[in-house]
């Protein structure tokens, strides 16, 4: 069933292929879309869109664990070799919805401040198409 | 779903995990690993009897 009322922001995670990217502290999805200007001198002096490409990134930031399940070690394997992933923001409570694409990881930051935890941060760039449905 | 893996599992991503790891996947690699026999449901209780007798098969 799915899930009622304001949902809490914990149960939202990132998935990198099956696994869920361990000890994450923020997730998020960044939908967007190009447009192409169309304004020419019929448009009395107001601009004219026409749409374009659609686009997407999903970012998660955790923190650093060197036995995580899915962490920096695997992040680290595939931005060093440029492979496509499977990426997925969802509850995983059935009925609730959940984004898919495919993805490459574009950005990858660890931090380490004194006396603080290790911290890291990745962003996925969506490629092709990006699947908006619900969780069976 | 949040799963404890009863075995030594090669993620398809070729990475090994140990058995008694917790970690959370997808509700449909979760079951195919909990059908195989390679995982329960975390907070689930693992199937040590079956476990204790075959290493009492003597």
């Amino acid at each position: 069933m799915a899930t009622t009322g304001i949902m809490n922001g914990t149960l939202l995670g990132v998935y990198a292929g099956a696994t869920l990217i361990a000890h994450a502290t923020e997730g998020s999805i960044s939908l967007s879309m190009d447009t192409r200007d169309a304004t020419t001198k019929d448009s009395s002096g107001t601009r004219s869109l026409l749409e374009a490409t659609k686009s997407g990134t999903i970012s998660v930031s955790a923190l650093y664990a060197e036995d995580a399940a899915y962490g920096v070690d695997d992040l680290m394997g595939a931005w060093s070799g440029r492979s496509q992933l499977t990426v997925k923001f969802s509850t995983e409570v059935s009925g609730d919805h959940y984004w898919e694409a495919s993805a490459y990881v574009t950005s990858l930051e660890v931090s380490s401040g004194m006396e603080d935890n290790v911290t890291y941060s990745a962003t996925f760039e969506l490629t092709g198409a990006i699947t908006y449905s619900t969780v069976a | 779903m949040k799963i404890t893996l009863t075995k030594n599992v090669t993620l398809p991503s070729g990475k090994k995990l140990k058995k008694g790891t917790n970690f959370g996947v997808v509700n449909e690699y979760g079951l195919e690993l909990i059908e195989a026999g390679k995982a329960v449901e975390f907070g689930a209780e693992a199937p040590v009897i079956i476990e204790e007798q075959l290493n009492n098969l003597d």
